[in-house]
């Protein structure tokens, strides 16, 4: 028996509304995947009925705006708690609905009429629809993988697909690489650049929804996990898109491009990986006999699993302390200084995740390292976590950016 | 404040720290910078361990400290003190470790004596002790947990204290004290404790038990005047760290007769010590923690590997950026069950199985935190890490114990877990 208030302890800092949608999230992912989450990743219509249970229960149109039949609830405390949830019965699935509200942030964020109007409405209704943010390219000799893109230093002169502006259409050109949802979603946000020497001044945000001409996708990545994570190459070729369904170049392109950076979310879905490995370990050890009594009994085996709890712990702590903040900035100020590198922060806390999936694997001996039993699952999809958006290397050098100037 | 990062304003979280608890905290990091600073190798009698020097130099802080009023912040407000909330005092143990750590345990412990005639509702004694702690005197006081035979059985609550052996016996209105106790401090004859800068010791919140058979319900706490009749003390155990910030000793007890409104609680006093102790303990190591990372910061600008200072080298920024983002979690941390402690009503109180485990989480992380970035920090300074001088092996030295009381890491692992699952040893 694992003690009920352990695991369900409220956290700090959430108001009620917060946490009467966070417990019916809670429920929903006992209810909805945890039972299934050994298939999710392998079956795509799985995924999908998971996907549409998701719009049933009103998280896609959540934070859509009123006018175009959203909930418009925004910030970044609730969608993090969220995340964590989700991420507690598969990462992927949080990540594919946390990618498709980054696909519309700046849209949002900007007040994006055109693109608004022509697809909010579909977001905001009874469908699955998906969004893809697709920023990442290839990279090659001149540098310019994902890193680069991300790495503030170089101020967007990394990016290589080109938007021209002939008329009042936006002509894109180029290729991306890797972004979440790619090949399955149904409106797709992609940074462009109208010329890399001009760095910032630049970047253009360009919408493009499905099977538009010009746009077409490769074969999906085999990754190694967050297999519900759908990511392909995806080829730009002169691809016309009304002008007025792009931002920028100048005025808030590229403020609205950096704003989808740090990482509040991932502090989060690690958390929620966390708690999962937490759960199912600790059932496991309470179970399994070794000499004489159950694993979880014997002081190691205890003190490993204070570990994870307290890594658990603190995880979550950084993430809503954080989140806390993003949705004060009347206190906190903008997202710049103090309040990105606390963002950095919660990024490099995710690979508190990878470690505690190792050890509960070893706590958990071969069993851990067999499919049924879920934690080499979530081994694999933590790891990914600490790659993505520049990856905790680069989060570490913006930290350092909060105490002294930087410049690598 | 050379980082703006390390301003207070930067460092508390404002939900948890009102702007008048800001203002504390302000007052108090400026006094650490100017008076502390200065002062930290002397607090252990520098080089040479000159213990007049030492002595002094505690006294003489503490006395300024309490002439900006630190004594009675603690002090609740039905008692005309400050009545700060949990996140406020660990903040300022935090701001005061940065500077010394001794120091901000021996500031705290002149009220070990008040909390448990507060607690237990002993309006006549804790009004007395709480003028004290208001007038503009010093004092200091101690807790008595540990015995010789093993300080951690006592403080595993899965042994129900059957392990203590310092033993009370009731005769009449009054308590007779007989056994053996170690390590709390400060301890020593009463008379040591009257110098020029300290009024006086207040006395021992000690630990003992009327049955030890009769586990949880056996356990006393007593408050033990410091000139109680029957008192002895072994000569000062000469500790790595805190040498001269918290003297240790051993102390007897013999047929020491304690009246019986001097009984102040049981078990759940001695268990809420175990949390706010170990709050305590991780809010100094985080304060500590960021000592030695404003030390590392300053050195590593003022180096240079192939012309460009260290810090801004890739391999050197990312252990940088790594240390900063555990300093400022392990503090979100303590803060954040602070704000628990404080709302007993939603999350139990402060003895209860579910906040001691938050806090032992708490102190365990922060205190793993706290040595890992001194020992970077060391490596970072090279031989400059391991002088007197540059601090850091002091503030090694002194933080062991910060970990090691109350218990220690793997007590603290497995109080946090126990409030998932029942690990009893058996
Ligand atoms: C499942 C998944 C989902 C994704 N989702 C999206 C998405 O939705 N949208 C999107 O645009 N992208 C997405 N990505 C891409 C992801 O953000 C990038 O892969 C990531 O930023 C890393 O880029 P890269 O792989 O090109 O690594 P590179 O840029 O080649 O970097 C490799 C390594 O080099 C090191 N490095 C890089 N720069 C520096 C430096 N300046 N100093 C020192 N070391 C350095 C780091 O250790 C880094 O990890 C996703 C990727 C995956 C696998
Ligand atoms: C400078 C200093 C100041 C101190 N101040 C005070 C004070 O003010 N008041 C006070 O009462 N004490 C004080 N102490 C004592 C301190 O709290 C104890 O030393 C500490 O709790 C460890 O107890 P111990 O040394 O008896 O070790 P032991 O009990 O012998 O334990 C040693 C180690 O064995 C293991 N262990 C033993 N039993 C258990 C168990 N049941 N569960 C888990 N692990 C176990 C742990 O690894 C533990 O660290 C102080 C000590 C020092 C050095």
């Amino acid at each position: 028996m694992i003690k009920d208030y352990a695991l369900h302890f409220p956290p700090v800092l959430i108001t009620e509304e917060q946490q009467t949608l966070h417990k019916a999230v809670h429920d929903f992912v006992n209810r909805e995947i945890i039972p299934i989450r050994e298939r999710l990743e392998d079956e795509g219509d799985l995924q999908q009925k998971v996907r549409k249970l998701l719009v049933d229960i009103g998280l896609q149109r959540l934070s859509m705006p009123k006018e175009y039949g959203g909930e418009g609830i925004r910030g970044t405390l609730l969608n993090a708690l969220i995340c964590e949830e989700l991420s507690r019965g598969d990462v992927g699935i949080a990540v594919s609905l946390m990618c498709t509200g980054w696909a519309w942030k700046p849209a949002i964020s900007g007040n994006i009429k055109a693109v608004l109007d022509r697809f909010m409405p579909d977001f905001c209704g009874d469908k699955v629809q998906i969004g893809c943010f697709a920023m990442t390219e290839p990279g090659g000799p001149h540098g310019g993988g994902g890193c680069d893109i991300e790495n503030a230093v170089y101020r967007g002169t990394k990016l290589r697909t080109t938007a021209r502006f002939e008329g009042d259409e936006c002509v894109v050109n180029g290729s991306k690489l890797w972004a979440t949802n790619s090949g399955i979603a149904d409106l797709y946000c992609i940074a462009c650049t109208v010329d890399p020497k001009l760095g910032e001044d630049g970047i253009v945000l360009a919408y493009v929804p499905k099977k538009w001409p010009g746009l077409t996708v490769g074969p999906d990545e085999k990754k190694c996990g967050l297999k519900t994570d759908h990511n392909c190459p995806v080829y730009f070729d002169d691809l016309r898109i009304p002008g007025e369904w792009s931002i920028g170049p100048g005025g808030k392109a590229a403020e609205l491009f950096w704003a989808q950076l740090p990482g509040v979310s991932s502090g989060a879905m690690a958390t929620g990986i966390m708690q999962g490995i937490m759960e199912t370990v600790l059932e496991y050890t309470g179970q399994r006999i070794v000499a004489d009594k159950p694993i979880r009994e014997h002081g190691g085996p205890a003190e490993t699993l204070a570990d994870l709890a307290m890594e658990t712990e603190l995880a979550r702590t950084w993430y809503l302390t954080t989140a806390y903040m993003c949705d004060h900035p009347e206190i906190y100020g903008p997202k710049k200084g103090f309040l990105a590198a606390r963002m950095n922060m919660a990024r490099i806390t995710s690979e508190k995740a990878v470690r505690c999936a190792e050890k509960a694997i070893q706590l958990m001996g071969s069993y851990g390292y067999v499919r049924e039993y879920h934690v080499e699952k979530y081994w694999r999809d933590s790891l990914m976590i600490t790659l993505w958006k520049g990856g905790t290397r680069l989060s570490r050098h913006n930290v350092c950016r909060a105490y002294y100037d930087l410049e690598i | 404040m050379k980082y703006n990062m390390c301003r207070p304003v930067n460092k508390y979280l404002d939900t948890f720290i009102s702007d008048e608890d800001m203002a504390m905290i302000e007052t108090i990091a400026k006094f650490v910078e100017k008076e502390v600073f200065p002062k930290r190798l002397d607090l252990e009698g520098g080089w040479h361990r000159d213990e007049k020097l030492a002595e002094g130099t505690l006294d003489d802080l503490y006395a300024k400290l309490v002439a900006l009023g630190y004594q009675k912040l603690g002090v609740p407000k039905d008692y005309g003190g400050m009545g700060i909330s949990t996140a406020l005092r660990l903040a300022l143990n935090e701001e005061l470790a940065r500077g010394d750590s001794g120091l901000s345990v021996h500031a705290g412990k002149a009220h070990a004596v008040l909390g448990p005639f507060v607690a237990t509702g002993n309006v006549k004694k804790a009004r007395e002790y709480a003028d004290k702690l208001l007038s503009n005197d010093c004092y200091t006081a101690a807790l008595m947990i540990s015995e010789p035979q093993g300080s951690v059985n006592i403080e595993d609550p899965a042994q129900k204290g059957r392990t203590i052996r310092t033993k009370a016996e009731r005769r009449g209105n009054e308590y007779v004290l007989n056994g053996h106790k170690i390590w709390g401090g400060p301890a020593g004859p009463a008379e040591i404790f009257q110098r020029e800068k300290l009024k006086g010791h207040l006395g021992y919140s000690l630990v003992a038990t009327t049955d030890p058979s009769a586990g949880d319900e056996g356990i006393a706490v007593f408050h033990v005047p410091a000139d109680s009749p029957g008192l002895s003390f072994s000569n000062y155990i000469k500790t790595m760290g805190m040498c001269f910030t918290d003297r240790n000793c051993e102390m007897w007890l013999e047929n020491v007769r304690i009246p019986e409104e001097l009984r102040t609680g049981g078990v759940e006093i001695m268990r809420s010590r175990m949390t706010t102790g170990r709050l305590g303990c991780a809010a100094r190591c985080v304060g500590v923690a960021q000592a030695g990372f404003e030390i590392a910061l300053d050195f590593m600008k003022d180096r240079e590997i192939d012309g460009k200072p260290v810090r801004e080298r890739s391999l050197f920024a990312a252990q940088l950026g790594e240390i900063a983002s555990e300093i400022e979690a392990c503090r979100a941390h303590y803060l954040y069950v602070a704000s628990m402690l404080d709302n007993p009503k939603k999350y139990g109180p402060r003895w209860s199985e579910a906040m001691i485990a938050r806090a032992s989480a708490a102190r365990l992380m922060a205190g793993r935190m706290v040595l890992s970035t001194l020992k970077k920090v060391m490596e970072f300074m090279g031989a400059y890490g391991y002088s007197f001088e540059y601090q850091i092996e002091k503030y090694y030295r002194d933080i062991i114990i910060l970990q090691q009381g109350f218990g220690g890491p793997q007590r603290d692992a497995l109080d946090a877990i126990r409030s998932y699952y029942t690990f009893d040893w058996r």
